[in-house]
């Protein structure tokens, strides 16, 4: 079964608006609020394997795969959310809904080319964007509780001089810290499609945007389901928090000199896990033939992704900085008493 | 266009700087100073010619002493010396590459005063010292003095003591500081994580349970100070406030 959203009104599409937050329709300007919004997904569990599914416009074949949880129509470009794919153990427990709208994207985009330092001058002007997509990226975002017993020798140096002598006082510790640390919401990108270093990098999302899944959130937008549950995730959460308990250690034996861990033992586990859905912008970008995926934080516009290097503009860099840094010192040199050259 | 305009106010810039900084010509007329007497006439008019040509080449005074006096140190007398001289130029900065030598105990002593310092370091001037002393043991002054010019002339035409003001060193200062840039460049041109450790951290629960720190033991090292090399004379600082390069020794 598919959801499609017509206007009550005068029975367009609707989808989602980004700026008002709200289920709206293009065509009267109707605006459904999203919060009062009541339906019935945990019910409808039946775990359909049909792959076909059709418009209800204009009865064309919605392409779809596996994973697909929300898309448009290609025929008509209504939007459309599959049911089954957000129900029982498939639906989402939060969403962060789109703050950044389709025109708004292009913008940060085309502002954020300009502002590259090192890619090539007609890339900079950003005028070849192929394609475009809002996606709801289905992550796993864990609570975690970290018990870290640490055990270790820590030293004290201090210096003094006396008569002709330069003294290196040593003083050894042995430390022990028993530290208790809980980490919420750790996102951990859950579709296989998404390259996980590519979603790390959008990262933080704004929290205090998480709302309670409802399914008009995904109208007009692509959404995925995910393809690892959480608990085939779970370690790489642990890894994710891994250096943020090292450098929490660290802080807490700040006052010595130097500190060397002889026993560390960490016991991570999952408090609670919950499937959730950001806002990710796609961008395909054509260079030259070839076509570069940039990725954009649907809520703070932050663009990831390696876009074109100029040799040119790299070796301008290069020799640019050598340079002045050759002169100023030449002029230090030159001050000094030194030749200039 | 943009080119040529460019190198020419550098050109220009380079020219203001020059005059800016450049150092008053010296009204210094002697740079040979025999009161020991053992340099004869002509001896003592081709060395003062030598040093009259090489001094304005390198815009640095080569000074010449020799004293016989038993009751001086020759290191104090050099600063000494140097201190009354700077005084009746009236000068604040006085390039100074000098030799003493004194006749009653056989030392002599080696300074490099401002622009001397900065081209003859210590052990620079160690090496000139060590070059001549034979000459100086043998009783070839006039040779000596002559060497002294001509390694003075050599080091002066030759880069800075110190490391950092050399160019081949400064070189590789700005090449690695241009690697860095650009690699810093490069590998923040995709974007980076801005997520630090207490991004996802609950600070209401996240805390340090049990902590102990135990005293096991202390242990204590010693090094003698550096100390600057005084069996060959070293730098120090004049009475008057200058500072100086030095090498001393005997003959």
């Amino acid at each position: 079964m598919i959801i499609h959203y017509k206007c009550p009104n005068c029975g367009d599409d609707m989808s989602f608006d980004s700026e008002s937050g709200t289920l709206s329709c293009p065509s009267c300007g109707r605006e459904d609020s999203i919060d009062q919004f009541s339906e019935d997904l945990i019910t409808t569990t039946m775990e359909d394997e049909t792959k076909e599914y059709h418009c209800e416009n204009c009865g064309a074949v919605l392409i779809t795969d596996s994973d697909t949880v929300a898309t448009r129509c290609s025929f008509c470009g209504a939007g459309v959310v599959i049911r089954e794919r957000v129900s029982g153990t498939l639906a989402p427990t939060y969403v962060i809904p789109f703050s950044i709208s389709r025109d708004e994207a292009v913008a940060t985009f085309k502002k954020w080319c300009k502002h590259g330092l090192i890619t090539p001058r007609d890339f900079m002007t950003a005028d070849r964007i192929k394609n475009i997509t809002g996606m709801y990226v289905p992550f796993w975002m864990y609570d975690l509780n970290s018990r870290v017993k640490v055990s270790g020798v820590g030293t004290k140096v201090r210096q003094y001089t006396s008569g002709d002598y330069i003294y290196t006082e040593t003083k050894y510790y042995r430390v022990f810290r028993d530290i208790n640390l809980d980490y919420v919401k750790v996102p951990v990108d859950a579709s296989k499609k998404m390259d996980d270093e590519l979603m790390d990098r959008l990262e933080p999302y704004p929290y205090n945007q998480l709302k309670d899944f409802k399914t008009p959130y995904l109208a007009g937008f692509i959404a995925e389901k995910y393809n690892f549950n959480d608990d085939e995730l779970l370690p790489r959460a642990k890894t994710k928090i891994e250096r943020f308990l090292d450098s929490y250690i660290q802080s807490t034996v700040s006052g010595y000199s130097s500190f060397m861990p002889e026993e560390k033992n960490i016991d991570s586990l999952k408090k609670k896990s919950y499937y959730v859905l950001l806002p990710v912008w796609m961008v395909t970008y054509n260079y030259k033939q070839k076509d570069y995926i940039f990725a954009m934080n649907g809520q703070t516009g932050k663009v990831v992704g390696k876009p074109p290097i100029s040799t040119g503009k790299m070796a301008g860099w290069f020799f640019g900085v050598a340079g002045v840094t050759v002169l100023i010192l030449r002029l230090v040199t030159f001050f000094m008493g030194g030749g200039l050259l | 266009m943009r080119k040529k305009s460019f190198l020419i106010y550098t050109f220009l810039f380079s020219l203001f700087i020059s005059f800016l900084f450049a150092h008053p010509a010296f009204a210094i007329e002697q740079r040979i100073y025999d009161d020991a007497g053992i340099l004869s006439d002509a001896e003592k008019e081709e060395l003062e010619s030598y040093a009259q040509s090489v001094s304005e080449k390198w815009d640095t005074d080569v000074l010449i002493v020799t004293v016989d006096d038993p009751t001086i140190d020759v290191k104090d007398y050099t600063e000494d010396f140097y201190d009354r001289k700077i005084e009746e130029l009236g000068l604040d900065k006085w390039n100074v590459a000098m030799i003493t030598l004194d006749m009653n105990h056989r030392e002599v002593y080696l300074a490099g005063f401002y622009k001397g310092e900065l081209y003859l370091n210590g052990s620079r001037l160690d090496h000139i010292r060590e070059s001549i002393t034979p000459d100086l043991s043998a009783g070839a002054y006039s040779l000596a003095f002559q060497q002294f010019i001509d390694q003075v002339d050599h080091y002066l035409g030759s880069e800075p003591a110190n490391i950092f003001l050399q160019w081949w060193f400064q070189l590789i200062i700005a090449v690695v500081i241009g690697g860095l840039v650009v690699f810093s460049l490069f590998w923040q041109s995709g974007g980076k994580s801005t997520v630090h450790s207490s991004t996802y951290m609950d600070h209401k629960t996240s805390r340090v349970v049990a902590r102990k720190d135990d005293y096991l033991r202390t242990t204590v090292t010693k090094v003698r100070k550096p100390q600057n090399n005084q069996s060959s004379g070293g730098g120090g600082i004049t009475g008057g406030g200058h500072s100086h390069s030095g090498s001393r020794g005997s003959f």
